[in-house]
């Protein structure tokens, strides 16, 4: 009796209405509007949970073939390689996808896609630096500029990726020269956000801080004045431009449908949904972020900004790079 | 001892524990490198920071605590019902949320240092270091000691004080030679809980970039992917509290702690002069910076969205968080009950142990009692799958799950302050009701029940504040589109929503009064 109820409780719950079930990591509200727009476009209900991207993929994993979810939403290079190591995504094919995302952005095999791009650049306080004595992330270890350069913990996925970077570009030992000389070069110990550092480096503590672009975005458009305040006294400098150089790091926010997707069907509408013109829209407009589409140009704040040369580095390396990036901040004490 | 009362409680801590059993498990065979990795690099530092914030944070609440407990309940004064209450009022603001805001009045462009330019002073205070840490969590957290402590006082203080008085004993000595030492139970329980809290505290120090245990477990599971090695460290802070509290019950002995309740008044010394004044200095300190500053951050950045208050989205989190956290709290009080009431009747070693094991579940950060539910349940699923009672997940993912995870996470409260009780109350009287013929069934409904009713009001409370601010649990627990205030807290906090986040911080914080003010009214005056 009790196994015939519960399995019509299954059965129920798969014959509702036409859905597709996100695990995000994600908590913008360009995603929300996103989610209503895809539903009053197709009917497709869009169920979310938004939870940290390690646990939810721990749950996801956990769930394995019984998991009702079929798309896996998070942002940073490193964790789409590490949920394609692990098994938790599967290949899709789609030629809108593969005509519109550049294929640096995108997994070789079809396991995840980039939406979104942000770079993490330089930011510099207008009063105390010109921007043409600025070059390169490299340049940032050089003895001038000792005290006076802010950045997060290596707790922040970010950084353990631009690391990662070094790691794939140098090798092990230039990227751990690269770590030591910018921890040397500390305004303080690390704290606080990528928006704290702007703030203390407008405050004057410092003279560069490394954020991603899209949090300058977010102060600029801040209804709390003194942000707002703090957006006008720092400028972006994209970093390695020069011709022999690679150019800036870059990450993504990146999609891929689950491995044991109930609705795969809806799922890669979904996908070709978040990177059709209209959504890549509201991407660079409501968060800052750039498009992932080749043929959607950035919102016209982020044009301001300037174009930029940006790293082409396979993205998949700053996974596999990933725990060794965290072991060389461990080593220096970049903590 | 093998009898249905400790058959029954042992299942059901089984039950409670095995999400950390399965952690445990998990922690074996870690891989060895990594730790010697750990060893050569971080750990030290790591743990030199841990034992500074707990320890610190211990002291801080206590002196705080066990004072402001102690002028409440000895002294009488103008506005003393007043402070009773405000005292308390900390607890109602999440710890993660307080740190957000003093790092924002501290900031370099904001209020603070705005005020110190008026002034002409251009230096600039760095707030996000170890000792705002320190205070943060000691605002948040004092009033757990305050009011366990306070209840505990309240309850010696008419039996012991009016015949000590009478004997010609002044206020002080009765207090440090009789009800201080009394109440160590109490003092002991609510400690142990504040230190918990604060070495599996993730949003504060992840902020502030102090690197406790819990950071470092995080570093290691999900920077250098190894989970094995990550669930080792979390399994060595566990260790770290158990013996605290073991020693503490060890050194307790048989020592009893229990006194007959007396419904006598009691004249309260009254305070003058220049101690009035330093009193309600002193008062105040905490009820400002632990309550009154964030709520007027909180109401000054909420003010334009006060509309946003009858949107259906946030009738939706204010009942979701409302229905599971007073669903867990009964739960919890039920089972913290049953199982204090077992150990008290049946006083062996092992029934004494189990209330400290099911405690731990507060010590392991939430993200990591997360991991283990969410192995447990996937676990329970597929064995249900592959014995075909089901064809899908059933309870993975499901309000169950959530609720389950509450009770793991907080079920320590609900034993803390139920052993806290049961210490006070003397076994005699249970036996005596068995000798007139009562079962120990019906004498825990018919005479133990109605002694612990404040209690265990009162531990429902605390309980059911505290999942209401619960967060990491409840983040990847939760089911599809499954929002509570404190997810909308966080996910607009993270966003940087200044003002959308304090009207769902401001409704915790409201939610929070309710039960606050009607435990204050009901019990403590």
């Amino acid at each position: 009796m009790i196994k015939i109820i519960l399995s019509m409780f299954v059965l129920l719950a798969s014959l509702s209405a036409e859905e597709v079930n996100i695990y995000t990591h994600r908590h913008y509200p360009s995603d929300e509007i996103l989610f209503e727009k895809f539903t009053a476009k197709t009917g497709i209900k869009v169920n979310v949970v938004q939870a940290n991207s390690d646990q939810i993929m721990k749950r996801l994993e956990e769930e394995g073939k019984y998991s009702p979810a079929d798309l896996l939403l998070t942002v940073d290079a490193g964790r789409l390689y590490y949920a394609k190591q692990k098994g938790l995504f599967q290949p899709i094919h789609s030629k809108f996808l593969e005509s519109v995302i550049p294929a640096h952005l995108r997994d070789k095999e079809g396991y995840w896609f980039g939406v979104t791009k942000r770079a993490r650049v330089l930011v510099y306080n207008l009063d105390t630096v010109d921007p043409k004595t600025l070059s390169t992330y490299e340049a940032l270890t050089d003895k001038k500029y000792r005290g006076a350069i802010l950045t997060q913990t290596s707790a922040n996925i970010y950084n353990q990726s631009l690391l990662a970077s070094f790691i794939a570009h140098k090798g092990r030992e230039a990227a751990k020269a690269w770590a030591q000389g910018i921890k040397d070069n500390f305004a303080r110990k690390p704290t606080g956000s990528d928006r704290d550092q702007m703030r203390a480096l407008a405050a004057g503590m410092a003279k560069v801080a490394i954020v991603n672009t899209y949090y300058v975005g977010q102060l600029m458009h801040s209804k709390n004045f003194s942000d707002k305040a703090v957006a006008e006294m720092i400028g972006i400098f994209f970093p390695n431009q020069d011709e022999n150089e690679r150019g800036a790091h870059i990450n993504v926010s990146g999609i891929g449908v689950t491995k044991y997707a109930k609705h795969k069907e809806n799922a890669i509408k979904f996908i070709e949904f978040l990177c059709s013109e209209e959504a890549q829209k509201v991407f660079t407009s409501v968060n800052y972020e750039y498009p992932a589409n080749k043929n959607v140009a950035p919102s016209k704040l982020l044009q301001t900004w300037g174009a930029f040369k940006e790293d082409q580095i396979d993205l998949s390396l700053l996974g596999k790079y990933n725990a060794e990036a965290v072991q060389i901040f461990n080593e220096v004490g970049w903590l | 001892m093998l009898n249905r009362w400790s058959i029954v409680s042992y299942i059901i801590t089984f039950i409670i524990l095995m999400p950390i059993i399965l952690v445990v498990n998990h922690a074996m065979g870690s891989d060895s490198q990594t730790l010697i990795h750990l060893k050569e690099t971080v750990l030290t530092g790591y743990v030199t920071d841990t034992l500074t914030v707990v320890i610190s944070v211990a002291v801080v609440t206590l002196i705080l605590g066990v004072g402001a407990a102690y002028i409440t309940t000895f002294y009488d004064f103008r506005f003393a019902g007043f402070f009773v209450f405000a005292l308390a009022l900390p607890f109602t603001i999440p710890t993660y949320i307080m740190g957000y805001i003093y790092s924002d009045i501290f900031g370099y462009f904001n209020h603070f240092h705005l005020f110190l330019r008026s002034l002409g002073i251009k230096e600039y205070f760095n707030v996000l270091n170890i000792y705002s840490v320190i205070i943060v969590m000691s605002l948040a957290l004092y009033p757990y000691v305050y009011l366990i402590v306070k209840a505990s006082f309240e309850k010696s203080k008419s039996a012991l004080l009016n015949p000590a008085l009478s004997l010609g004993s002044s206020h002080k000595r009765v207090f440090f030679k009789i009800i201080l030492p009394l109440s160590r139970p109490a003092i002991i329980g609510a400690l142990a809980l504040v230190m918990m809290e604060s070495i599996s505290e993730y949003g504060v120090t992840e902020y502030y970039n102090i690197k406790t245990l819990t950071p470092v477990i995080f570093n290691t599971w999900f920077g250098l992917h190894d989970s094995r090695s990550a669930a080792y460290l979390a399994v060595i802070a566990m260790v770290m509290v158990l013996v605290v509290l073991s020693i503490e019950k060890l050194s307790r002995g048989k020592a009893s702690y229990s006194i007959e309740e007396s419904s006598k008044k009691v004249q309260k010394e009254r305070l003058r002069g220049y101690k009035l004044y330093l009193t309600y200095f002193l008062l105040s300190l905490p009820v400002i910076f632990g309550f009154i500053i964030p709520i007027l951050w909180i109401g000054v950045y909420s003010y334009e969205y006060a509309a946003h208050l009858l949107d259906a989205k946030f009738i939706t989190a204010l009942t979701n968080s409302f229905v599971t956290s007073a669903l867990s709290a009964s739960v919890i009080m039920t089972l913290a009950f049953f199982i204090g009431y077992t150990s008290r009747i049946f006083p062996v070693t092992a029934n004494q142990t189990l209330s400290r094991l099911i405690s731990l579940g507060f010590t392991l950060p939430g993200a990591v009692i997360a991991i283990g539910i969410i192995m447990y349940f996937a676990d329970t699923d597929r064995w249900l799958i592959e014995h075909y009672v089901t064809t899908g997940l059933l309870l993975s993912g499901s309000l169950f799950t959530l609720i389950f995870g509450y009770i793991v996470r907080f079920t320590a409260i609900g034993i803390q302050s139920v052993d806290a009780t049961f210490a006070r109350i003397s076994i005699n009287l249970n036996k005596t009701s068995r000798s007139l013929g009562y079962n120990y069934f019906k004498t825990m409904l018919k005479v133990e029940l109605p002694l612990m009713k404040n209690t265990l009001l009162f531990g429902f409370i605390l309980v059911f504040i505290s999942t209401i601010k619960e967060l990491p649990l409840t983040l990847v627990l939760r089911p599809f589109n499954y929002e509570t205030l404190a997810t909308k807290t966080y996910t607009l906090a993270n966003a940087q929503m200044l003002q959308e986040t304090s009207i769902y911080a401001l409704c915790i914080v409201l939610v929070s009064l309710i039960p606050l003010s009607i435990l204050l009214l009901k019990r403590l005056r």
